[in-house]
Order: structure tokens, then C-alpha cells, then sequence
């Protein structure tokens, strides 16, 4: 039985599907979608032998892991239900802040177990737990591991910002990890979002001017690299699948490719990466413990390969059908035992 | 002032008055505001129970360029 997490409308399981399908006719496959409360579960921890087992059910469907031959973690999460913590909202608020709390922490501990457990298991990719991926720590990783990443700065001082602007030419601002959220009223609804924008000096200075400016949050602040063009790259398990994005032919993409232009698409092609980014990138991967992901990069103009991200969730679709990678197909072969 | 201006407005107002509290960079975010009308509502861009238990949504075709592998 292959065990696929995933969302209602990501098309990109569908497609997976249809492959193992092909490639496993009558293949049993078990999708669950977004956030799923579980109903029953029980976790066994054999004495001695490797026994150990996860049984799993949510109010449709059930996963027993003595019967799991593939695994993927596509989206969504799992949860516990929550109505409780509803219900005794009618008591008084210390009561019920207690009780969530604790109950939260402890069920958060099972949640992120459950993850690595399907994760490890067999045929896994990817686990629930890789959403969790630091993309501060991430960065310092991928130096470790020999690659070029861009001057960073995250502070709450604006003198810290004046002094990063001092040192390096351009400098970006944004999101540290989630670039937007939504903020909905009755019948609008407001996206507030943070895609890197240019850092103009004067509005910090201006800070500085009124005193020493500094809030309670901080906020990311990066160098800004010249790009010849921008490498997409979806890794699965050691191997690897990069595009190469040409945004700076465009205003509109110069900054961040996704300020997408509609009218006139940026080119995208297959590209090759150099052996020694291949293996730098690969021990990047296995430092962080993710077996899939989408690694962003930029190639600069005079030669450097920079690693900015990896996102363990990201659309590989546009990746995949751009270049012709066939990635769904190569997702349903780990997953049939086939690859 | 429309509905949306209002809204975008109170929220400027609103981070004018916890700037403090608020990330450094909080003049760079930017705020979009869109209407969920009855008729956007009424629209069938979802069709649930499509195949392998998910849901369809509407959405622009994928448009794909003359692509070719790149040796730089």
C-alpha cells in the first residue's frame, strides 16, 4: 500500500498517480488531504525486534504501516481534533489556555514522530517535518558545505541596517520565512505579502535621524546578487533536475522571478550543473536530513553559483513539464518500488 | 473612498500606530485587496470528487516556450 499526505487540489499527486497506476497496475494507494484529524492511532515499540509499527486512521480512511510499500509527504498535516479545546473555551481562559497548551505540546510531539516514521520508512519522500526546515540555519549549512551563499543580516536596529547598506551595494529585503498571509473581512479580503524588494538607504537613515530606531521584530536583510540567470533545481533522492530561469531580460523579474510577467513569460530551459555543485549540494541535502526539495540559486555574472533556499514543498510541475524532466513519473517509480 | 481603500487604509493606520512592535522592514510589505463577490463565489471553478479523491480548480493553461538544453 503506497501512503501519499497531500492537498485537495494539488494536481501534481494526480499526475503522480496516474503513473503508479500505469507502472503498478491495481496498486493500492491511500491519499489523505489537508489538514486531517486523526481518529485512532496507535504506536507500537517492539522490546527487541524490529516490529516497531504505526497504526493510523482519520474519519474515512485508515494507514497501517505493516502494510506501507511507498510513502510520499506531499502537503497538508495531520492534527488531532481541536473541538475540545473549542468546547472548554466556555470555561474560564486559564483554564483552557492550561490545558491547550500542554495538550498541544504533547500532541505535537506524537505529530513530529509520526513524520519521521513514514519518512524513514522504505520508499519515503520527503516527511511533514521538512516544512519545519530553518532557512537562517539552512544558509549557514550550505556554506559549511562549501557553497556561496549572499551576506545576511537579520536585526530589529536600524543602525545594524545602515551598516549592512555601507557594505554591500544593493541590498534586499524579506519575508525570514513565509513571504504572505491573508486577512479576510466580510466579502474582501486582504494579501498582505513580502517579496524582496530593493532597500532604500533613506528610509532607515531617516530612522537613525529620529534616534537610534529599533522595533520588537526583526527583519531579513540580503545582499543583493547580479544574476545572469536564476537556477530552479528539484532534487529527489541524489539526483537532480535544474532549470534555468532567464528573469533578467524582464523589469518585472529582475528582483524575484515570481513578480511574474504574464505577457512575456521568462525563458526557461534545461540546464546541467557542474559535477562540484552537484556533490556540495547533495551533502547540503543530506545535512538537513530532506531527500526532496526545490533548491533555489542564482548564477552570477561572473561565474559563482549562490545558493539562496531549499523548499521542501515547492511546485515542481512547471519545473517538470518545462524541460521535460518527467519528474511525476520518476516520483511513482520510487514509490511502485521501481526505481 | 471604496471599501478596499478604507480596509488598506485602517491597516496603515493600524501599523502606524504599533510600528514599534512590527518588524523594521514593514514599509516594504504590500497589501493587495480583493473583493469576494457573490457572483465570483457562484462561479464552478471547483469540481470535487475528481479522480483520486481531489478536487479540480480553474486556473490559466499552462502556456510552454520553445525550450532546448543550454550549454554555457
Amino acid at each position: 500500500m503506497i501512503f501519499i499526505q497531500s492537498d485537495l487540489n494539488d494536481t501534481s499527486t494526480n499526475d503522480v498517480l496516474d503513473w503508479c497506476y500505469y507502472l503498478s497496475p491495481g496498486a493500492e494507494v491511500k491519499r489523505f488531504n489537508d489538514e486531517i484529524p486523526v481518529r485512532k492511532i496507535s504506536i507500537k515499540i517492539d522490546r527487541k525486534n524490529q516490529l516497531d509499527s504505526i497504526d493510523l486512521a482519520s474519519a474515512n480512511d485508515s494507514v497501517s504501516s505493516s502494510d506501507l510499500s511507498g510513502h510520499w509527504y506531499r502537503r497538508g498535516e495531520t492534527t488531532f481534533n481541536k473541538s475540545f479545546i473549542k468546547a472548554a473555551g466556555k470555561q474560564p481562559s486559564e483554564i483552557t489556555h492550561s490545558f491547550s497548551d500542554y495538550i498541544y505540546s504533547e500532541t505535537n510531539y506524537v505529530l513530529s514522530y509520526l513524520g519521521e516514521f513514514f519518512a524513514h520508512h522504505k520508499t519515503g519522500i520527503n516527511k511533514a517535518n521538512d516544512n519545519l526546515t530553518n532557512k537562517i540555519s539552512n544558509l549557514i549549512k550550505a556554506k559549511q558545505q562549501g557553497l556561496s551563499v549572499p551576506a545576511t543580516l537579520i536585526t530589529n536596529c536600524s543602525n545594524e541596517v545602515i551598516s549592512f547598506l555601507q557594505a554591500n551595494k544593493k541590498v534586499i529585503t524579506k519575508a525570514i520565512a513565509d513571504s504572505n498571509f491573508k486577512i479576510s473581512f466580510t466579502g474582501i479580503n486582504i494579501t498582505v505579502c513580502q517579496l524582496p524588494v530593493l532597500v532604500d538607504i533613506d528610509t532607515y537613515t531617516g530612522y537613525q535621524q529620529r534616534g537610534a530606531y529599533q522595533t520588537s521584530l526583526p527583519s531579513l536583510y540580503q545582499e543583493y546578487i547580479d544574476k545572469k540567470y536564476e537556477l530552479r533545481i528539484f532534487y529527489l533522492k541524489g539526483k537532480f533536475y535544474p532549470m534555468a530561469i532567464f528573469s533578467q531580460a524582464s523589469e518585472k523579474t529582475k528582483t524575484d522571478f515570481r513578480n511574474y510577467d504574464r505577457e512575456r513569460p521568462n525563458r526557461c530551459v534545461p540546464y546541467k550543473l557542474p559535477d562540484a555543485i552537484e556533490q556540495k549540494l547533495d551533502a547540503f541535502m543530506s545535512t538537513i536530513d530532506m531527500n526532496c526539495g526545490s533548491i533555489d540559486m542564482i548564477y552570477t555574472p561572473d561565474g559563482d553559483y549562490v545558493f539562496l533556499e531549499v523548499n521542501p514543498v515547492g511546485q515542481f510541475q512547471w519545473l517538470s513539464k518545462n524541460c521535460n524532466y518527467d519528474i511525476e513519473r520518476t516520483i511513482a517509480k520510487h514509490l511502485t518500488g521501481e526505481a | 473612498m471604496n471599501e478596499e481603500e478604507k480596509i488598506k487604509s485602517d491597516i496603515k493606520e493600524w501599523i502606524a500606530a504599533n510600528r514599534a512592535h512590527l518588524p523594521l522592514n514593514i514599509d516594504s510589505w504590500e497589501f493587495t485587496a480583493w473583493k469576494s463577490s457573490e457572483e465570483w463565489i457562484k462561479q464552478p471553478t471547483v469540481r470535487r470528487g475528481a479522480k483520486y479523491d481531489s478536487a479540480l480548480y480553474a486556473s490559466t493553461p499552462f502556456y510552454k516556450p520553445y525550450s532546448k538544453m543550454c550549454k554555457l
